[in-house]
């Protein structure tokens, strides 16, 4: 039964693997995946579920369907969550798909040149640009102190999603991560350990808060200097170009850094989840696939990694003060991305005297994703209330999860209705856990 | 021509006999044809003719219905006997209409099945009479009602057609399930030929625990607690007894003796100690309440309104100066009501309506009355497949 | 169709109508990839009301019109129909009720399956019937097809379990049958209607049976070197009257499928077949009759037997089972499901029968059943890019039905008929008895506008017509 064999998938760098990929699917419209899609659940729009769009990309293959407005409706508003991918037996790639059906679209049929303009300053300028994303965060804190943001309101969607985002904190808060951080203690080994494009400006403590965990575990931290962001958004958004010229840079950057063999490791599930598949975005003749294949064996979640310790070396944590119960939300490019399930919660079983609840659908999407919320402000709230209403019927006074996007929909949603459940990330929780058994 | 002579050039006189009136009916010429080709011969000389046919299977429940208001003739079944096919390695039975009961529960019994219902007066009732008047059994909590265990059937249609629904099998869904409406029809659409039945495994034993209560609140009770039990008893009642005996909870259990045993240990701890009847007794108790049928008027209700009915029951024959006695199946939240003055429960019946009670009710001899939209619907159906209306109603 | 969309927009809003010939798309096939017939609209209404004035609407305009739950049907009955309208149920998707009392819930048709499971679960409940696609199918669509299930075996299939039904008719008049009665008042409208695959109206409010849930249940999990074995064991499970509650064969091809999907349940990858087994209830049942059927495994030369240790071992297992089908996308681009049912006591020998049929035609089968029930579902591996194999497959599938129907047995268990099994109603049923349930059908929908194609072949119910007006003179004269 060779064709069962566990196969090396075969990347879908071109039009035409996507097309006989597409025809030849593994789909059989079984449509075991309707129900898990938050599009489909909100709109009953068999064409929003990932069935109707698998079904719509394969009529494009066939030459049935041209690249028309309500296809490019479809494709965007897709979250790409990929829980889909997690419930379908035959075990469609549907991320790969749905981001080379975008790269397809926006070179096949271009956008308004608005929309083009924001795409171009969005992706080319800000994101690769660490200067311009400083200058980006405090032109925001601007805005956020003179109270200005809440005219952006009448800005369009994009201006009404501005207003949503949390307090940008002042510099100082949001200062970049030293070259190296040494392990306190003991040296147990070398990491390498990103900080994102986003996350510097946004939840620097979260980065603070990963490397001082990882130094209080034993390990020296290194980040690379040359590079900025991995291009998940831009594979996310059709901008495979942007995305393999961004990856070219992370391969490189972390192939120099230290002896090119560090682990690395990564606290936003969604860089983690490109990362781990971007040898997909080359051809597999291009040098570049071989060098992204070994790049994506380095690397690896902060929750696995910090499970792993934990489980060799046997520590127990202690629960640090915050509001309790506490409960676990999975970001989907996690579990679904990743399919990193147990370690989280591996991790939060080992802290004494956490009271937990459980979310009753912690593997549903908060519809952050990526740039979802900014473009598709209406789409995402309502996705949302799915998940408030779930967070308010467990009970949980804080809320543990593990990828900035993740992070700010919660906390900008749960601002936006007075609440004050408070929202962590999993490293916060485990530095001041692993503090609290030092004191 | 008269319909005798009629009937006399049709019919070889062994399948002609004469209906003495009884069922309201009056004195009628009856054909009793010994296979499905004589059915529909009939058939089609009624619809031909014109006449009335009033459909009988062994009369044991007939008595329930309402009487027609117009019959020419009697179309018995008892001619139409034998088991077509008893698969013991499959669990099914497939019977012409007039076979007893008495007879299938003989020869499934030999292969260790049961087939419910399990009836009043199994030696005249008849497969297609239980079928056709949906009676259910006795050990209806543990086996389901009648319909959700007919498998298919054959079904002589008034144009002297017989047409098949479903089949043999335990799991079919090709076609409509006509089956379903012809259960349950009492005769007016059709005329069921065979039935194939769903069987189930004989239970090794059965043992009848009980108590005795001064309260029917408080028998009703216990009788809830002893729904909590995870095996299904065969049945659980709570009947009246007579000169304010106070109120008797049986609880019928069946299976393996080692489940009994566990079983009656769970009530006990549960629900009080139970007495565990004789097996001469339980006999004799499980046949008297298999016999219930003749009680004049049966009800059943969602559970929670069980003793909110009860009480309404009770209430407007005390103000007719009838006593009610009841005896309530409150697991299927049904029931059945006798009293003191069965000759005149018209105007109670009456009474009864009047107070809109959130139960169904049914006396003995009228057909209950369906809401409007679905009787519509009803009356559409019968109207297609008996449209010169040879089946009296 | 235009000014019909409009009108249809002004009942339902703007989002309970798809016109977009683009967005339309997807709504071509349902679970039967096989046949794609294109939809001229979809509404999607929120409930009865607007269901019920949506279908006056096109009573008015004699549209045909095909009801759509989740589209996970393998029949073809949700398919579209030429010049038609697709109703889903979509966004119907509230639990109106759920009455731990009185042990019922009402749920609008599009609800999921699991989802009222998981709704009926938080009182010690749980609505049994459970179809391999539970986590998608709408309860509607399993009231359209009287849908099965691997639990059906011991509790019954959909239609056992369902105590009302709101029906909107073909011309819109509401039929409101909800209240749950023991018995029906009458004709039962509710069990007629129940299968009909929505050639009789739209159901949009199920009122359905909750159960509790056991308090023990043990599954088991036998491997055996011949797929006779596995079918032989089964047979005479059932001949001992034992009572599980599910039995379910996999073969060697299905559970490589499974193992190397995301739904891997530890099945042994190489054994020829495995039987799993559940049996449920409570402490001494379960163990009695766990030990009777380990009696009768182990007179079929097992390779293994062995319990499921705890609950997750328990859910993974089904879970392998339930994602059987769609993992099979794996092994085949497309695949063609055969629901056939036969007699309990002739499985080995109607699985050989299927199996050569197959190998004399070069097809791949990859056989998963409900076994406990003599429920087959032989998948033929097919490209439908190959015509000439795609000939293959239809005539394999003829056969195998022919066979199954020669030893007793019918077409469908739980898929229903839909468009795919039309063609062999004749072998099952004679004309009058397709005559009787096209005059059923009329009585419903008289305009044959109702997923008009489907279940009855049109011949049948043609035939029908021609002999009326050849009555009609007379009934003059």
């Amino acid at each position: 039964m060779a064709h069962l064999e566990e196969q090396t998938p075969q990347p879908l760098a071109s039009e035409k693997l996507l097309v006989d990929y597409a025809k030849s699917l593994d789909c059989i419209h079984c449509g075991l995946c309707l129900q898990t899609c938050p599009t489909f659940r909100s709109t009953g729009a068999e064409s929003s579920s990932p069935r109707g769009r698998i079904h719509l990309m394969r009529a494009v293959g066939e030459g049935r369907l041209t690249l028309d407005a309500a296809y490019t409706e479809e494709l965007d508003l897709c979250l790409v969550c990929r829980h889909c991918e997690t419930v379908c037996p035959a075990g469609v790639r549907f991320g790969e798909m749905m981001s080379f059906a975008r790269n397809r679209r926006e070179s096949h049929s271009p956008r308004s040149f608005p929309a083009r303009i924001a795409r171009f300053v969005g992706l080319r300028v800000l994101l690769p640009n660490r200067i311009a994303l400083r200058l980006m965060g405090t032109c925001l804190r601007f805005l956020q102190l003179t109270g200005l943001e809440r005219i952006a309101v009448h800005f369009g969607r994009l201006g009404r999603g501005l207003s949503d985002l949390p307090r940008i904190p002042p510099l100082p808060a949001r200062r970049l991560l030293p070259a190296r951080i040494k392990a306190s203690g003991e040296e147990r080994g070398q990491v390498a350990l990103l900080e994102g494009c986003v996350m510097p400006e946004l939840y620097a403590r979260v980065n603070r808060a990963t490397a001082r965990s990882l130094a209080l575990l034993g390990f020296t931290s290194h980040l690379p200097s040359n590079f900025v962001c991995c291009g998940s958004l831009h594979a996310h958004n059709g901008d495979h170009a942007g995305a393999r010229s961004a990856a070219r840079k992370m391969i490189q950057a972390l192939e120099e850094l230290g002896d090119g063999t560090l682990s690395i490791v990564v606290n936003s599930a969604g860089c983690g989840a490109h990362m781990r598949s971007c040898a997909h975005l080359f051809d597999s003749e291009d040098p570049w696939h071989a060098r992204a294949r070994a790049f994506e064996k380095r690397v690896i979640d902060y929750s696995e990694f910090v499970d792993r310790e934990l489980q060799d070396r046997e520590v127990q944590l202690t629960a640090p003060a915050l509001p309790r119960p506490i409960a676990w939300d999975d970001p989907c490019h996690l579990c679904h991305g990743q399919g990193i399930r147990s370690q989280p919660r591996s991790i939060l079983a080992r802290v004494q005297g956490l009271e937990q609840v459980q979310l009753s659908e912690p593997e549903a999407c908060c519809g952050s994703a990526g740039t979802y919320s900014l473009t598709h402000p209406e789409e995402s709230r309502a996705i949302f209330e799915r998940k408030l209403e779930d967070l308010e019927a467990s009970g949980a006074r804080t809320l543990i999860t593990a990828n900035p996007g993740c992070q700010l929909q919660w906390e900008s949603g749960i601002r936006r209705v007075g609440k004050d459940t408070a929202v962590m990330h999993l490293a916060e929780l485990v530095q001041a856990a692993l503090l609290e058994k030092k004191s | 021509m008269n319909i005798e002579a009629r009937l006399g050039e049709i019919f070889p006189s062994e399948e002609l006999q004469h209906f003495r009136a009884r069922f309201g009916l009056p004195d009628l010429p009856l054909v009793a044809p010994r296979c499905e080709e004589r059915v529909a011969d009939l058939l089609k000389a009624a619809a031909q003719d014109g006449w009335k046919l009033v459909v009988l299977g062994g009369g044991s429940t007939f008595s329930r219905s309402p009487s027609p208001a117009r019959a020419d003739a009697v179309l018995s079944l008892a001619g139409l006997s034998g088991v077509t096919a008893y698969e013991p390695r499959d669990g099914t039975l497939t019977a012409l209409a007039g076979t007893t009961m008495a007879q299938l529960e003989e020869t499934v019994h030999a292969g260790g099945h049961h087939l419910s219902p399990e009836v009043a007066r199994p030696e005249v009732a008849t497969l297609g009479g239980v079928v056709a008047s949906a009676s259910s059994g006795f050990e209806r909590l543990r086996f389901g009602a009648v319909r959700e265990n007919v498998l298919g059937m054959r079904v002589a249609l008034c144009n002297g057609s017989v047409v098949k629904s479903g089949g043999r099998l335990v799991k079919n869904v090709t076609g409509y399930d006509l089956h379903r409406l012809f259960c349950g029809s009492n005769g007016t659409l059709g005329v069921i030929c065979e039935v194939s039945m769903r069987l189930y495994p004989l239970p090794e034993a059965t043992r009848l625990l009980t108590s005795v209560y001064p309260r029917r609140e408080a028998a009703l009770a216990k009788a809830r607690e002893s729904f909590e039990l995870p095996i299904s008893p065969l049945a659980i009642a709570v009947s009246d007894l007579a000169d304010g005996g106070g109120h008797l909870l049986e609880i019928f259990l069946a299976g393996r003796s080692e489940v009994l045993a566990w079983a009656t240990e769970w009530l006990n701890e549960r629900v009080g100690d139970l007495n565990t009847a004789p097996a001469e007794s339980t006999r004799e108790r499980r046949h008297i309440l298999r016999d219930d049928v003749r009680a004049p008027l049966r009800f059943h209700c969602r559970p929670s309104r069980l003793e909110e009915t009860v009480a309404t029951i009770e209430r407007c024959a005390e103000a007719q100066g009838q006593e009610a006695r009841f005896l309530l199946n409150p697991a299927l939240a049904e029931g059945t009501a006798r009293f003191s003055n069965p000759a005149n429960l018209e105007q109670l019946a009456v009474a009864l309506g009047g107070t809109r009670p959130a139960a169904t009710l049914l006396w003995t001899g009228t057909f209950p009355a369906p809401t409007p939209g679905p009787g519509r619907w009803m009356e559409k159906l019968r109207t297609a497949l008996d449209p010169t209306g040879v089946f009296a109603s | 169709m235009h000014r019909l969309a409009q009108e249809l927009r002004s009942i339902l809003g703007p989002r309970g109508l798809i016109d977009d010939p683009t967005k339309l798309l997807p709504y071509e096939s349902d679970g039967l990839a096989m046949v794609a017939v294109p939809a001229e609209l979809v509404c999607l209404p929120r409930d009865t009301q607007e269901a019920a004035a949506c279908l006056a609407l096109l009573h008015r305009e004699g549209v045909p019109v095909v009801a759509r739950g989740a589209g996970t049907g393998l029949a073809g009955g949700a398919t579209p129909v030429a010049n038609g309208v697709v109703v889903s149920t979509a966004r119907m998707r509230d639990i109106l009720e759920v009455n731990p009392l009185d042990r019922f819930a009402r749920v609008q048709a599009g609800v999921v399956n699991v989802d009222l499971t998981r709704a009926a679960s938080r009182h010690g409940l749980r609505y049994a019937p459970d179809p391999s696609s539970q986590m998608a199918c709408t309860i509607g669509g399993n009231v359209a097809n009287n849908s099965g299930g691997p639990h059906c075996f011991k509790h019954g299939a959909t239609t056992r379990h369902i105590q009302g039904l709101v029906i909107v008719a073909h011309d819109g008049e509401i039929l409101d049958l909800s209240e749950p009665h023991l018995d029906p008042v009458g004709y039962d409208l509710v069990g007629l209607f129940v299968g009909s695959e929505g050639t009789f109206g739209l159901a949009t409010e199920v009122t359905v049976k909750l159960v509790p849930t056991p308090a023990l249940d043990e599954v088991l999990l036998a491997v055996f070197s011949t797929l006779d074995d596995a079918c032989d064991c089964v047979s005479e499970i059932i001949a001992s009257r034992l009572e599980p509650s599910a039995l379910e064969i996999l073969d060697k091809l299905t559970i490589e499928a499974v193992e190397a999907s995301v739904f891997a349940a530890g099945y042994p990858v190489g054994a020829e077949a495995v039987l799993l087994m559940e049996v449920e209830g409570a402490g001494p049942e379960v163990e009695g009759t766990s030990r009777a059927i380990r009696k009768i495994v182990d007179r079929h030369s097992p390779l293994d037997v062995r319990s499921a240790r705890n609950a997750e071992e328990r859910r993974k297992l089904w879970a392998g089972r339930k994602g059987a089908f769609g993992a099979m996308g794996r092994i085949a681009p497309d695949l063609y499901v055969a629901d056939a049912v036969v007699p309990r006591s002739r499985l080995r020998e109607l699985i050989r029968t299927t199996i050569a049929i197959c190998h004399e035609r070069n097809l791949r089968l990859a056989n998963v059943f409900h076994a406990g029930d003599g429920n087959l579902h032989p998948n033929i591996c097919y490209d439908r890019r190959n015509e000439e194999e795609v000939a293959r497959v239809l005539e394999a599938g003829h056969l195998i039905l022919k066979a199954c129907v020669e030893a007793g047995g019918a077409l469908t268990g739980e898929h229903g008929v839909g468009l795919e099994k039309l063609e062999q109603m004749d072998l099952l049923f004679a004309p009058h008895d397709l005559d009787a349930m096209c005059r059923v059908r009329d009585v419903w929908d008289p305009e044959r506008r109702m997923n008009p194609g489907k279940l009855v072949p049109l011949r049948a119910c043609m035939e029908l017509r021609t002999t009326r007006l050849e009555h009609k003179p007379e009934g003059i004269a």
